[in-house]
């Protein structure tokens, strides 16, 4: 039984061909296509607004796609008709939705309850299995509690094992970590990514957290205004964005603009890459710069060559974030230094000193602002 | 917001920060208490001691009428059909409109006030116009021998339009302020659609149910206008207490009038001490609970 359950789990990919959703006049989901390999944790990563959520919920049966919308494949099945109860997934909401009237014991062992009579576990078999599960998340001492007694951070966790008692098929979280506060967040975060790597349950989570998406997921897909702008590992989306949307939504950015000059693509003098196939004699490029990308010299030379005007240096945490004001076009950048080069260069307040763009992501300029 | 007023109020340094002294309020509650102690305390009196003028044996005397029993038994059987009716109704009409969108929801919103619009004895008048002999589907009626109007089923069908916005009145912001993502989860649990309703959202809605239920049947009980319209006024038929006081008095049968009345008085403060009691349950349990998930939203 176990091992049959543990199969089923093993092998659950997902998969959705062009699906689409409209409420009213606004398109929430425009043509969306998403594969979910098995036993993954992907990260839905996007604005609000961007689809994520809706996206989620067509998964789950909780909205029901356009018609004219493709499939809904669970490891080749089409469950596309299914209703909510029927795909057997895990669903973990972002107010978590616990049931007030209920302890925290009958929530958990609410769905083995409401099983069809001849599915249904016996009574001592229920028990141990909500015990099991408190005890996962350390919460055995709070079965006699009612919901709001907990903390949040509890109430989440409750919520999670709660999703879990079914033993459902796929696990699908949204925001789950979107209310509490920075530091249960991250705990619960990496409590996740532990819980995940023992069941390996195919799982799929929202966020708008990218930091979030980044720690936890196995792959990403970032969204954006209705559409998949980008998908594959962490690395792949922070290192090599697609595009200028999951550059900028990835990790602090500085923008310089540049144009294509004799085949190489320039930002003012400084020459920061070859051009590329489709880019011609000045066509205007965007350059994206993270802040630790960012070189600062108290000298100018070849490569140092914009100058620019300390306006606020940050020391708290473990790097040090300066802020310039470039002298040319008045726009602001971002800098992230060590704290051993900081103290080395021994940079002042409104110090005037010159920047060099390293490892820039680039992209034609399609909108200039 | 009443309940965080009060709270203020019985702070006497919080009432000074406001601004009110001492006197005002003093003023402003004997004013108050006055008015209550005129309007509402002294008729409650009066209906009792108007009743037991000649004694406990004249009052109890006046109940063994066979028209009073049979005024008893209508009033019971009215609201005995009227309130589970409006109860299925209500529960129905409050889980469409707060659990979904439709169009049309607004229009329906507006017609389940339209009882509470119209004065009753026009309700009354439009089940004549109806279902009269005279009415639209009057000759059809006689013609099977069909009795509506001067009969029970007139006087259950006015007590149904009278009282039928009690309950859903009552759920329908209580429901709305739920919302629906417990009952998803419960679907998505594997729960049918019935359980769902039943484990879930009738716990939730319990207390706000019970004390539409409550307003219903004091309503359903004590309807005078649309009744006398609908009803005839036959003696041991057609007559339910309100309808057979009005009667009483009428006859200068005062001890017995009164008498009825204090039926339907002991029913208003039976009403009034159930009603406080799950006001009381009630501001205690969803404070608990809902309260604190909405704190949480805020961090």
């Amino acid at each position: 039984m176990l091992r049959d359950s543990e199969r089923r789990q093993a092998d659950m990919s997902i998969e959705i061909h062009n699906v689409s959703k409209t409420f009213g006049s606004f398109s929430a989901l425009k043509n969306v296509s998403l594969q979910v390999p098995s036993g993954e944790l992907v990260a839905l990563l996007g604005p609000s607004g961007s689809g994520k959520t809706t996206l989620l919920r067509i998964i789950a049966g909780l909205e029901i796609p356009d018609p004219g919308s493709g499939p809904v494949f669970f490891h080749g099945d089409n469950i596309s008709d299914r209703s909510v109860a029927e795909r057997q997934v895990g669903f973990v909401f972002q107010h978590y939705s616990l049931f007030r009237h209920m302890t925290v014991f009958e929530n958990v062992a609410f769905g083995l309850r409401v099983r069809p009579r001849r599915m249904r576990l016996r009574k001592d078999e229920i028990r141990r299995r909500v015990f099991d599960l408190l005890k996962l998340v350390q919460l055995e001492q709070a079965a006699n509690l009612y919901p709001s007694q907990l903390s949040g951070g509890q109430r989440q966790r409750i919520a999670l094992i709660r999703a879990l008692a079914v033993e459902p098929r796929i696990l699908l979280l949204d925001e789950p970590f979107g209310a509490l506060d920075a530091k249960v967040r991250k705990e619960l975060r990496r409590w996740l990514r532990l819980l995940h790597d023992e069941m390996s349950i195919t799982s799929v989570f929202v966020t708008h957290d990218q930091e979030e998406a980044l720690e936890v997921a196995d792959r990403i897909t970032v969204m954006n205004a209705g559409r998949i702008e980008q998908e594959g590992t962490p690395e792949q989306v922070y290192h090599q964005p697609a595009n200028s949307f999951v550059c900028n939504f990835l990790g602090n950015v500085n923008l310089f603009r540049g144009r294509v000059h004799n085949g190489r693509v320039c930002i003012e003098d400084l020459e920061v890459a070859r051009s590329r196939d489709g880019y011609t004699e000045r066509t205007p490029v965007v350059a994206y710069v993270r802040p630790h990308d960012i070189e600062i010299s108290r000298q100018q030379d070849r490569e140092f060559t914009i100058l620019a005007r300390i306006t606020h240096i940050r020391t708290a945490g473990a790097t040090v974030r300066i802020e310039l004001k470039r002298h040319d076009n008045g726009e602001f950048v971002e800098a992230e230094l060590n704290r051993n080069r900081y103290l080395e260069l021994g940079l002042q307040n409104r110090e005037s000193v010159f920047i060099k763009p390293q490892n820039p992501q680039i992209f034609v300029a399609d909108y200039v602002i | 917001m009443s309940m965080q007023n009060a709270a203020i109020l019985s702070k006497p340094n919080a009432a000074r920060a406001i601004g009110d002294s001492r006197g005002v309020r003093w003023v402003l509650t004997g004013v108050a208490l006055a008015f209550l102690g005129l309007f509402l305390f002294v008729p409650l009196v009066a209906v009792f001691v108007e009743a037991l003028k000649k004694g406990l044996w004249a009052y109890l005397q006046s109940f063994s009428d066979p028209d009073a029993r049979a005024a008893i038994g209508l009033t019971l059987t009215t609201a005995g059909i009227a309130v589970p009716l409006n109860l299925i109704f209500g529960v129905a009409a409050a889980w469409a409109i707060a659990k979904f969108d439709f169009k049309g929801k607004s229009v329906l919103t507006t017609l389940i006030d339209l009882p509470f619009a119209v004065s009753p004895v026009i309700s009354g008048l439009i089940f004549v116009l109806i279902f009269g002999l005279h009415g639209w589907a009057g000759a059809w009626l006689a013609e099977h021998n069909i009795k509506v109007i001067f009969a029970v089923p007139g006087i259950v069908l006015a007590t149904v339009f009278v009282t039928f916005p009690f309950v859903a009145r009552e759920l329908i912001p209580l429901m709305q302020s739920q919302g629906t993502e417990e009952e998803q989860a419960a679907l998505v649990l594997g729960a049918s659609g019935w359980r769902m309703f039943t484990r879930i959202t009738l716990p939730n809605i319990k207390w706000g149910l019970l004390y539409g239920v409550i307003l219903c049947n004091a309503r359903a009980m004590g309807e005078f206008g649309a009744v006398s319209v609908v009803s005839g006024h036959i003696r041991g038929q057609t007559n339910t207490i309100p309808l057979y006081v009005e009667i009483l008095y009428n006859e200068y049968n005062f001890v017995a009038a009164f008498a009825m009345a204090s039926l339907l008085t002991m029913l208003a403060l039976v009403t009034l001490a159930a009603k406080s009691a799950i006001e009381w349950k009630f501001a205690d349990e969803p404070s608990k609970c809902s309260g604190t998930q909405r704190e949480d939203r805020r961090i």
